[in-house]
């Protein structure tokens, strides 16, 4: 009798687990298509953009604090036009005291606000109830329900190759944040997914995040979460074994390129989807140079596609955007300044301390700043006699107004912000500064 | 305040390492020192500081643990309430037949996840974890040979994950992490490969002595 109850029990059991898990997999979150912009123009800036060039354009610096190494900037437009940037910044990149720092771009007076700190690596580690070693790439978003997102990578193992991502929410464009969540998306220890790309906003308030994962070997993801947050499936870019880094840009509700940093071969590396994301083509190198080094990308409101990189295959001493499918317009040089372009490169470190200088003591910096700026891009970028320049990193978004923004990291020691008016169109190799 | 994902899996990883201090050979071969009362005392106290906030840090000392080991399986945090309901209250042990065919199914299923996952291949066989009908077909083809071989903890501990998986119980929304875990599979695969050892030892005792 006692055997019997207990086969019963046993069947019971068994029975339910399974109709649970197939009630779960019925009411599974279905695949959605690419939410096509739809947004519209609302009135432009009151200050004047620099005139009597092709493209015009604008530049200022984001971060503040002087001597810090800064890296991985990402932006947001938010509701009142105004700009909110995020990035990691501390005594080097992988310090235990690396922050993940904000700051807004008034919509008026067009400047950026001091920056402020969102998350350091103790906060995380109260929220996410767990150890966390440091803290990397952020990058932030709008979700289709309108609330932000940020997307931040974090280590407890080992190098970047042990990272996981964790996000968080706000519902009052960034004046507040949820507590930290984790995003599982691993089976081995939950490590190895790495984020720096922007994400693509899907219908029924999905969102496709663009990730990539370092450990042992290499290889580009993509990430669908669901309107709560939580990961629901993910999809290896097949043939991505040498790539990084994915950048999307969708044409319509099913068609979408991605755009890849190279580990090897020089070049930029593609693929394809034909079905919003849930198969992808095998990749291919594209005929635009990569020295592996990151990219962007983003799709305007007339539908042309646009890419920031470095546009050489060594280095990251070149900056420069990209008009995808318009043979006119081979590149736009963002950066070295139009002044430094003669410099032969690497410079030495003297030399490499004027030109940083220059720059920084035009943009309004006092010579203590300037010391503190200079100090940390050195540490960073240069050897014993020489040091190599850094645009790298790479964020791009189109407000409502039309303007295309660029961030970037500059010299590892400031967050760069450049604005683009595009309503003059370029020819071949205009200058932006 | 903690969650209930976050609370599970804390707690989880300090009942495993209780159940890990439990099963060190100098408590496993004196069972009488094991059932005396000061070692239950002793396993209550480790329990309790593992759950502890840690001065500083704001975590209890299992949290900081979590983030080397992740989240435990539920197969390992079965196996280990298991274990230690056997050391502290005299329950039947898993008979050495049942632990040989699940280990054997996890080291197989190891083989399988764990390079796919981690880039062998353009094929990732955690996908299916998140929700694939497939998937749930092939576990009860599992569960069922098992009951027809007379196996009956393997389809239990399927029920159990499948369980957990569809209330959400753990951080992840993925089957694939409700079944098995690196450390599950760590312990897989050694003892299979052990058994493997032995089998070819013994067999070349067997054809020495003819």
């Amino acid at each position: 009798m006692e055997s019997r109850n207990r086969n019963l029990l046993f069947a019971g059991l068994v029975f339910i687990a399974f109709v649970a898990a197939g009630y779960k997999i019925f009411h599974r979150t279905p695949s959605s298509s690419f939410a096509v912009q739809t947004v519209k123009a609302i009135s432009s800036s009151s200050k004047p953009f620099n005139s009597g060039q092709a493209l015009r354009f604008e530049a200022q610096f984001v971060s503040s604090v002087p001597g810090k190494a800064v890296h991985a900037p990402s932006i947001v437009e938010l509701r009142d036009g105004s700009l909110r940037a995020v990035w990691f910044s501390g005594s080097r990149e992988g310090a235990g005291d690396v922050t993940i720092q904000t700051a807004v771009l008034s919509k008026g007076s067009q400047e950026w606000a001091s920056e402020s700190s969102l998350f350091d690596r103790i906060q995380l580690q109260r929220g996410l109830w767990r150890y966390v070693k440091k803290i990397g790439n952020p990058v932030i978003a709008r979700a289709t329900d309108g609330s932000l997102h940020l997307w931040m990578v974090n280590v407890s193992i080992g190098g970047w190759a042990g990272s996981a991502i964790t996000w968080s929410r706000s519902d009052d464009e960034g004046a507040t944040w949820s507590t930290p969540k984790r995003l599982v998306t691993s089976p081995f220890l939950n490590i190895s997914t790495l984020v720096k790309a922007a994400p693509v906003a899907m219908t029924q308030g999905q969102t496709i995040l663009p990730v990539y994962h370092e450990f042992i070997t290499k290889f580009a993801e993509v990430l669908r979460i669901d309107s709560s947050g939580r990961a629901v499936d993910k999809v290896r870019i097949p043939g991505s074994h040498t790539s990084l880094q994915p950048v999307i840009l969708a044409s319509n509700g099913q068609q979408a390129q991605a755009f890849m940093r190279a580990t090897q071969g020089g070049q930029v590396i593609s693929s394809s989807t034909e079905d919003a994301g849930l198969t992808w083509a095998v990749t291919a190198p594209t005929a635009a140079p990569n020295p592996n080094s990151a990219l962007a990308g983003a799709v305007l409101q007339d539908g042309s596609r646009w890419l920031a990189l470095n546009p050489t295959s060594t280095g990251r001493e070149k900056l420069a955007l990209l008009k995808l499918d318009d043979p006119a317009i081979k590149e736009i040089v963002v950066e070295p300044p139009e002044q430094n372009k003669s410099l032969v490169s690497p410079l030495n470190i003297k030399d490499y301390a004027a030109v940083l200088g220059a720059e920084l003591k035009a943009k309004g910096a006092t010579e203590v700043q300037i010391q503190a700026y200079v100090a940390s891009a050195k540490r960073q970028l240069c050897g014993d006699t020489q040091c190599a320049q850094e645009f790298s990193y790479p964020f791009l978004l189109q407000t409502r107004d039309g303007y295309l923004h660029l961030v970037y990291t500059w010299h590892r020691t400031r967050i760069k912000h450049v604005r683009f008016d595009l309503s003059l169109t370029p020819s071949n190799q205009v200058k932006a500064q | 305040m903690i969650g209930l994902t976050d609370a599970f899996a804390v707690c989880g990883i300090a009942m495993a390492l209780c159940a890990g201090a439990l099963s060190l050979r100098r408590f496993g071969r004196h069972k009488s020192f094991v059932l005396s009362p000061w070692v239950k005392g002793l396993l209550l106290a480790l329990f309790i500081a593992l759950l502890v906030p840690k001065t500083g840090a704001s975590i209890p000392l299992a949290a900081f643990f979590r983030g080397f080991t992740g989240d435990l399986s539920i197969t390992l945090l079965a196996l280990s309430f298991w274990g230690l309901c056997h050391r502290l209250f005299d329950v039947l042990p898993v008979s050495k037949r049942e632990l040989t065919a699940l280990l054997g199914v996890v080291a197989a299923t190891a083989l399988l996840l764990y390079p796919t996952a981690l880039g062998w291949g353009d094929w990732d066989a955690y996908r299916l974890g998140w929700g694939s009908w497939w998937f749930l077909l092939a576990l009860l083809v599992l569960c069922g040979v098992s009951v027809w071989l007379g196996l009956y903890v393997l389809p239990a501990l399927v029920a159990l994950a499948l369980l957990a998986w569809s209330f959400g119980v753990m951080e992840s929304g993925n089957l694939w992490d409700y079944l098995l875990d690196p450390w599950l599979s760590a312990y897989a695969l050694v003892f299979v490969f052990i058994k493997c050892l032995q089998s070819v030892f013994r067999r070349f005792v067997y054809r020495s002595s003819h």
